[in-house]
């Protein structure tokens, strides 16, 4: 597969990074989404539509930019850690069902890179802490993985069957 | 279509099992304590945070402080001096197994279930 990177290209990366910055920042000021400083992880639906859109480097690009300005805005080390490792963790499952599973099943993609991310962000919380005290959390944060899974899985679904999907060129179709 | 519901009936049944472990740990305490870890280590035990009479206490660190209250049931952290204010904002910790965290001081206070057994115990 030849990967091409037209100027419709680049400008779909930089316009969905923006995107997801807001997300990030519209979730930071949402004082019920910090389970032990665990995000939700909206910004995930900005990855997966990227990652149906344009690819799995391209959708790396725009998750490497939020988290590379959301820590310069906002950023401490810690709340970079756990933006990483969430991120990372959710990017990588997206990476490995993304082909595996019918692009009318996202959502189900989605709630398992939900639970990635909440499973990274749980380990960061762990290792910065030193203790395994906050595993008790798992099931309130499976619960809240399938929940916000779902609701950003429909999301990008609706996003990918829209005329947005033109922008991303002929990519693996 | 039908891989739609298959993926639903799963994801349903571990939700299920989830509220499942939850209820169960709250129905089979007695009643509700806490447990305040400083930089990996147990650093307090609050046998019970059920009192009508509210409690207190303050942590400090190299870092900074925190000063955490209980009453009624839940505990939370009052005031703080970390940067993000993680834990303050969290509000109310409640639930058993519910866990407030302040990354940058190291604390963790977590709502723990106590038997009578273990009250009686240490009575
Ligand atoms: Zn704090």
């Amino acid at each position: 597969m030849k990967k091409r990177l037209t100027v419709q290209k680049i400008s779909l990366i930089g316009l969905l990074a923006a995107l997801s910055l807001g997300i990030y920042a519209l979730e930071a000021m949402i004082p019920v989404s910090n389970i032990a400083g665990i995000k939700l992880g909206l910004a995930n639906v900005v990855t997966l539509t990227a990652m149906v859109l344009l690819g799995r480097a391209e959708a790396g690009f725009v998750l490497g930019i939020r988290i590379l300005l959301a820590t310069t805005f906002y950023g401490t080390f810690i709340s970079f850690a756990f933006s990483l490792c969430g991120g990372a963790l959710a990017y990588a499952v997206m990476c490995l069902t993304v082909n595996r599973l019918d692009k009318k099943q996202l959502w189900v993609i989605s709630v398992l890179a939900a639970l990635a991310h909440n499973a990274g962000q749980l380990c960061v919380a762990a290792l910065v802490s030193g203790t395994s005290a906050m595993f008790t959390l798992t099931p309130y944060l499976v619960i809240s993985a399938v929940g916000t899974g779902v609701l950003t899985g429909l999301t990008a679904q609706r996003l990918y069957f829209s005329p947005l999907r033109r922008f991303g060129g002929s990519h693996r179709e | 279509m039908k891989k739609n519901i298959r993926w639903a009936v799963i994801f349903s049944a571990v939700v299920l099992v989830c509220l499942g472990v939850i209820f169960f740990g709250q129905l089979t305490a007695d009643s509700k304590g806490a447990e305040i870890y400083l930089g990996g280590k147990l650093y307090k035990t609050v046998e019970n945070i059920e009192n009508t009479q509210p409690g207190e206490i303050t942590v400090r660190t190299p870092e900074g402080f925190n000063r955490i209250c209980w009453h009624n049931g839940s505990i939370w952290v009052e005031e703080a001096d970390c940067a993000s204010l993680t834990c303050k904002k969290y509000g109310k910790a409640t639930l058993i197994g519910e866990t407030i965290v302040c990354a940058p001081h190291g604390l963790v206070i977590k709502v723990v279930g106590k038997t009578d057994d273990e009250v009686d115990a240490m009575t």
